[in-house]
């Protein structure tokens, strides 16, 4: 049950995309994103389409794995897509049905959402798939590190984000036993209605938040055991470092913006 | 009685981490047994003792309860459930009430007890772990470790269970508090006659308190039989990273240096009392 989380899930394998240093691929996210969205035209969603395809094969992922992340999203995009589908007035109507006009131009925004969509969550999730939680943090952390001279704690936010990754399976761990401890005490959580479901949950919550706190006191006193004192003059073990694979992604970055740009004015061109 | 029939368990199923938990495990638990059930971290004892105790998924393998079989575990797990009350490891850290009294009734006020019934189970509860009743109206979060750990131990004995399953209860606990706390499992089981089983990895607190015993060793159920049996069996537990008590080897070391002392010792206070006879037998 608990285990269907993902949430930040690694897998652990060998690719050009795992050896990759986490800031490349960190702003590669970023600028996949904007390329996402300048999207309009068929052409240019089938470009992205190509493009993640070409990255996910790449990554040695298997496929089964990227679409996991797509199930809780399932909801959403068909919201989305009722929603464009149903709420666009502009266009020719195709049917009509009680107070809604299906317009072809409705069609091809929900079709081009929810394709966006898919890409965005499939390209985007590849991104914690091949970095290591610690890669990944280590990356953050360097990536913010120019905004601690205006006194944002860059080290501390990585320190927390990879202190609360790091903790993730122990909680789910933690909490399967108790579940299971309070189930051997009679405890039942199936049943009722709602208030008494929600009363159930306590004898799960107060052990969890206690044990929480506890680890989390146990934590900062081995941390201060081995002097931890913050960011200032810390070194790491591996040093992050821009490789030939690196340059390489970013000559497939610039690429890809040119040719989407390319596109657009394409498209322009044969509009006018 | 409880029996499972070639129990096997695999853990995350049909996913690239799946392992083997137990393989092809059976166990007969006759009511009133006292069981021990030792095994090396790993070994299985712990998953064993959970299907037992009716609260994991279906295993492979059949299981039956009190003579009635059961075609799936899941209508056999409810009753599982009814019948065994397990302590986990650690149980200390599941308390969740505001008060100690309020903890301990958990259980009783889950099995639809009435008010005074609920009061009778807690109190006996609180006597049978040695917890002083002073410390009922207190808060489990104020109670020192070893203290919660008898609260967490009574949350369990207060619902009478038909079967009670400790897993490690003396994991980090002092001498003294362990030699209580299987003390009082020894007159638990003297005075009710009910189904006790003590998952432990020390021998020394297997031999002292419980007469059989079961060894698990990579997911098997190895050894089944009187405790004497299972320690004379010491070079085969070595194997599995088992060891015969302490006490053991010091008599076998006591023997090779020429003391007619027997090969049937398991507790300390037997070796003293077999020493002192010999003592007394050459002045």
């Amino acid at each position: 049950m608990l285990r269907d989380i993902t949430l930040g899930q690694y897998y652990n394998t060998s690719s050009p995309l795992h050896d990759m240093d986490p800031r490349t691929k960190i702003l590669g996210v970023i600028f996949y994103m904007v390329v996402l969205f300048m999207a309009s035209s068929v052409w240019e969603y089938a470009l992205a389409a190509l493009f993640t395809a070409f990255v996910i094969k790449l990554s040695r992922v298997p496929i089964s794995f990227i679409t996991r992340g797509l199930k809780p999203l399932v909801m959403i995009m068909g919201f989305t897509l009722a929603l464009n589908l149903l709420m666009t007035s502009t266009g020719n109507e195709l049917f009509h049905w009680w107070i809604f006009r299906v317009t072809d131009d409705g069609v091809a925004l929900a079709v081009k959402m929810a394709v966006r969509l898919v890409l965005l969550v499939m390209g985007t999730s590849l991104l914690t798939l091949t970095t290591s939680p610690i890669a990944l943090t280590g990356g953050i952390e360097r990536l913010l590190s120019p905004l601690s001279r205006i006194g944002v704690p860059s080290h501390e936010i990585a320190m927390m984000m990879s202190i609360a990754l790091r903790f993730i399976p122990t909680i789910m761990e933690e909490t399967d036993k108790i579940i299971k401890a309070q189930t051997s005490r009679g405890a039942d959580f199936e049943s009722g209605n709602l208030i008494q479901r929600v009363k159930a949950m306590i004898p799960i919550l107060v052990p969890l938040f206690a044990g929480a706190f506890r680890r989390a006191d146990e934590l900062a006193v081995a941390m201060e055991c081995r002097c931890y004192n913050g960011g200032a003059g810390r070194t790491s073990l591996r040093e992050l470092r821009f490789r030939r694979i690196d340059a390489m992604a970013l000559i497939v970055g610039v690429v890809l913006l040119a040719a989407m740009i390319g596109l657009k004015i394409l498209a322009a061109g044969g509009i006018a | 009685m409880i029996e499972l029939k070639n129990v096997t368990y695999t853990y995350n199923k049909n996913e690239p981490s799946a392992r083997v938990a137990l393989s092809d495990v059976s166990l007969k638990l006759d009511d009133g047994d006292f069981l021990g059930l030792i095994g090396h971290t790993g070994s299985g004892k712990s998953t064993l003792m959970q299907i037992v105790a009716g609260l994991l998924p279906p295993p492979q393998g059949s299981v039956s309860v009190d003579g009635r079989d059961y075609a799936d575990y899941k209508s056999a797990a409810r009753e599982l459930r009814k019948k065994v009350g397990l302590v986990f490891q650690y149980p200390e850290h599941q308390l969740f009430e505001e008060t100690v009294y309020k903890d301990i009734a958990f259980g009783p006020k889950n099995q639809k007890l009435t008010g005074d019934e609920i009061d009778e189970r807690v109190r006996e509860a609180a006597r049978r772990v040695r917890l002083d009743s002073g410390l009922l109206e207190k808060s489990p979060f104020d109670l020192s470790g070893g203290q919660k750990r008898r609260v967490a131990i009574a949350g369990v004995v207060a619902m009478k269970p038909e079967v009670l399953i400790l897993d490690e209860p003396t994991a980090g606990l002092d001498p003294a508090g362990r030699d209580e706390l299987l003390n009082m499992l020894g007159e638990l089981h003297r005075d009710w006659r009910r189904t006790i089983i003590l998952v432990s990895h020390s021998m020394e607190d297997i031999a002292r308190t419980v007469k059989t015993a079961a060894v698990m060793n990579n997911g098997k159920l190895v050894m089944n039989g009187p405790v004497e049996e299972i320690f004379s069996r010491g070079a085969e537990l070595r194997t599995m990273g088992l060891n015969t008590p302490q006490i053991s080897r010091i008599v076998d070391g006591l023997i090779d240096a020429g003391l007619p002392l027997s090969r049937r010792i398991f507790t300390v206070k037997a070796a003293a009392d077999e020493i002192e006879k010999i003592v007394r037998s050459k002045r």
